[in-house]
């Protein structure tokens, strides 16, 4: 994280951007350290791909500003800023070999021409991808062309990568495997990175603070887990992971299901009684519903390495979970 | 009386049913029965023209007299005539310069257009502007050449009111002329292209510092190439084959086209001679076009 002397690398200040009544991202303030992983997690709506094409400068903001290393941006066209975009796409340009895509961003800048062939190389090899230079992109696989995206925006040395979704049109096993090898690559460079995901699996497990994203607005900032062990509201808590919504006296508080145990509460635990609804095995863990009133059911995560019988449905349960697992989340609704 | 019909209709079924299976079991005959009538059409109209033009090409006029008669005995007078007469080589360079120069016009104005149209324009004003770029080519080729040849008179014409000069019914004057008539044919192939184009290329272009001029000649304009290619073979091949806006303007201007039709009821074998010219330039032209790669994706 940044130092309270350094600039931050993004700054977003009561941005906002219109398209005509629609309001796809409302007044938001954002910090991004530089060095940092940064996600900006929410379902397809919420506006984090436009906060992203407003850093990039695909759109232009309808008000607030853009703040680069502490230089308000906010107006400049894309090609001006030191910034680099990995496409959800990939964005490849087809007639050019994977090197020519490589080296655009340098030829249109004017590097001079050995300078320029060292780094295609350096890039190249940084995403595993040495002698590929000479094919084009459609002869490459999914991944393959993946890597050649980031190549191409990181051969340029941005103070910023932007990320839009960019494990998204890949396959699970090949995107667990570039999962990690986009942290690496982001701790090689040294460079700030912002992606775009929907995936809160993938938000969590790459980034060192994320931003939740809900109709315009951001709803929460934190580490993965202030994320998800506090969140900030019922939004929140329902999109990032599974979380049980009780109501407690006049509060909403949440429960996760992984901290919810088959036992009878002791002492200052809480607890219920119930009825197993239904039973899913998940490889690593079970999960049941356990119905516990007429309008109440709780989602309950048990590991399956400690060896207890499991339940079948019909089986009545006690659950308990300690106090200090309870998170507020609201207000309940009278 | 219903039992019967039943019955009968059951023999049909049964019968129809075995010619359909066996039809479609034999990939010839599915292929033949599909593409026999296109193939005969063009085989005989295109190709069987084109031979006997070629023929004919080859054979003379004997003048005795008062009486012009062909002679069906094959040589290569008329070649030489049409190569060796300055008139018809001076006519020849006159059509291709024209029919570049259409082409030329049409690119600089579809470019822009078609670019607004699949990039800038919103969705619904999207289709309209297809509707408004087709429109034209509802209106009859005689109509537009007389509009034209109004809007283009030296003295009264509605150019002259209103800009002050005008190119009259001279070269510039057809060149005008063609480069309307033919500016949809190039528009709508650009603007598919340019529809197929992803935005998010010229995005990326942008990102990584190209400017518009930059991400204009280094992405859009090669991506672009076959469409552009597409619509010049229609500018270039319709232009080079005209000859009537020529004669609604008065014939101050001759074409290719003008040469073979004052020589069709005079000269026959010379005019199929001079015909094939453009055919030779059309193919010439393709072969150009195929080395820059541009048909792969036509």
């Amino acid at each position: 994280m940044a130092n309270a002397e350094q600039h931050s690398a993004v700054r977003l200040r009561g941005l906002s951007k219109h398209f005509g009544d629609v309001v796809a991202v409302d007044a938001i303030d954002l910090e991004v350290g530089a060095g940092e992983f940064f996600a900006l997690l929410g379902p397809s709506g919420s506006g984090k791909t436009t906060t992203l094409r407003l850093i990039a400068g695909f759109e232009l903001p309808t008000s607030g500003s853009i703040e680069l290393a502490g230089h308000d941006i906010s107006g400049q066209p894309p090609f001006e800023r030191d910034v680099n975009t990995v496409f959800q796409d990939y964005a490849l340009f087809p007639h050019m070999t994977v090197a020519a895509n490589v080296e655009y961003g340098l030829k249109v800048k004017r590097v001079p021409k050995r300078d320029r062939a060292r780094r295609v190389e350096e890039a190249l090899a940084s995403v595993r991808l040495e002698g590929y230079g000479g094919r084009k992109p459609s002869q490459l696989s999914g991944g393959q062309r993946q890597r050649v995206a980031l190549a191409r925006a990181l051969v340029n040395r941005p103070s910023v990568l932007l990320l839009d979704e960019p494990l998204g049109a890949l396959d699970r096993k090949l995107r667990e495997d570039m999962q990690v090898e986009l942290k690496h690559l982001q701790q090689r460079a040294g460079i700030t990175f912002i992606f775009v995901t929907h995936d809160q699996g993938e938000a969590l497990s790459m980034s060192d603070r994320l931003a939740v994203f809900h109709e315009g607005r951001v709803q929460q900032v934190g580490t993965p887990s202030e994320i998800y062990e506090q969140p900030a509201n019922e939004f929140v808590a329902g999109f990032v992971g599974t979380a049980n919504l009780l109501r407690d006296g006049t509060d909403l508080v949440t429960v996760r299901p992984e901290r919810i145990r088959l036992a009878a509460p002791s002492n200052g635990d809480d607890g219920a009684r119930g009825v197993v609804e239904y039973v899913q095995y998940l490889g690593a863990v079970t999960r049941y519903r356990v119905r516990t009133g007429e309008w109440s059911s709780l989602v309950v995560e048990v590991p399956n390495a400690d060896g207890s019988a499991a339940l079948q449905v019909g089986d009545t349960v006690d659950l308990a979970w300690s106090g200090t697992d309870r998170q507020r989340v609201g207000s309940a609704p009278a | 009386m219903g039992r019967r019909l039943d019955g009968d209709q059951g023999l049909t079924r049964t019968a129809r049913q075995r010619a359909a299976r066996f039809v479609s079991s034999h990939r010839g005959i599915r292929l033949g029965g599909l593409l026999a009538g296109p193939l005969l059409w063009i085989v005989g109209a295109y190709i069987g023209a084109l031979i006997a033009l070629l023929v004919t090409s080859l054979y003379h006029n004997e003048t005795t007299g008062l009486l012009t008669q062909m002679v069906t005995e094959p040589g290569l007078d008329n070649y030489r005539t049409v190569v060796d007469s300055p008139v018809y080589r001076d006519v020849a360079l006159r059509t291709v310069g024209a029919a570049l120069a259409v082409t030329a016009i049409d690119l600089a104005i579809a470019l822009p257009v078609a670019f607004y149209m699949a990039k800038v324009a919103s969705t619904r004003s999207r289709r309209r502007l297809v509707i408004a770029v087709t429109m034209p080519l509802w209106a009859g080729y005689l109509v537009k050449g007389y509009a034209w040849r109004a809007m283009l008179n030296p003295e009264s014409g509605l150019i002259k009111e209103v800009v002050g000069a005008t190119p009259g019914y001279g070269l510039w004057g057809t060149i005008t002329t063609l480069s309307y008539l033919w500016l949809p044919y190039m528009v709508i192939p650009i603007y598919a292209g340019l529809d197929r184009l992803p935005n998010s290329l010229l995005e990326a272009s942008t990102d990584l510092g190209g400017t518009a001029g930059r991400t204009f000649r280094s992405v859009v304009l090669p991506l672009l190439l076959p469409s552009i290619v597409a619509g010049s073979i229609f500018t270039f091949s319709l232009s080079l084959g005209d000859f009537y806006v020529n004669r609604i303007f008065g014939g101050t201007t001759q074409f290719i086209g003008n040469n073979i039709y004052s020589n069709f009821g005079v000269n026959l074998p010379l005019a199929a001679a001079y015909a094939t010219v453009p055919v030779l330039i059309m193919a010439a032209y393709l072969l150009l076009a195929r080395a820059t790669g541009a048909l792969k994706e036509l």
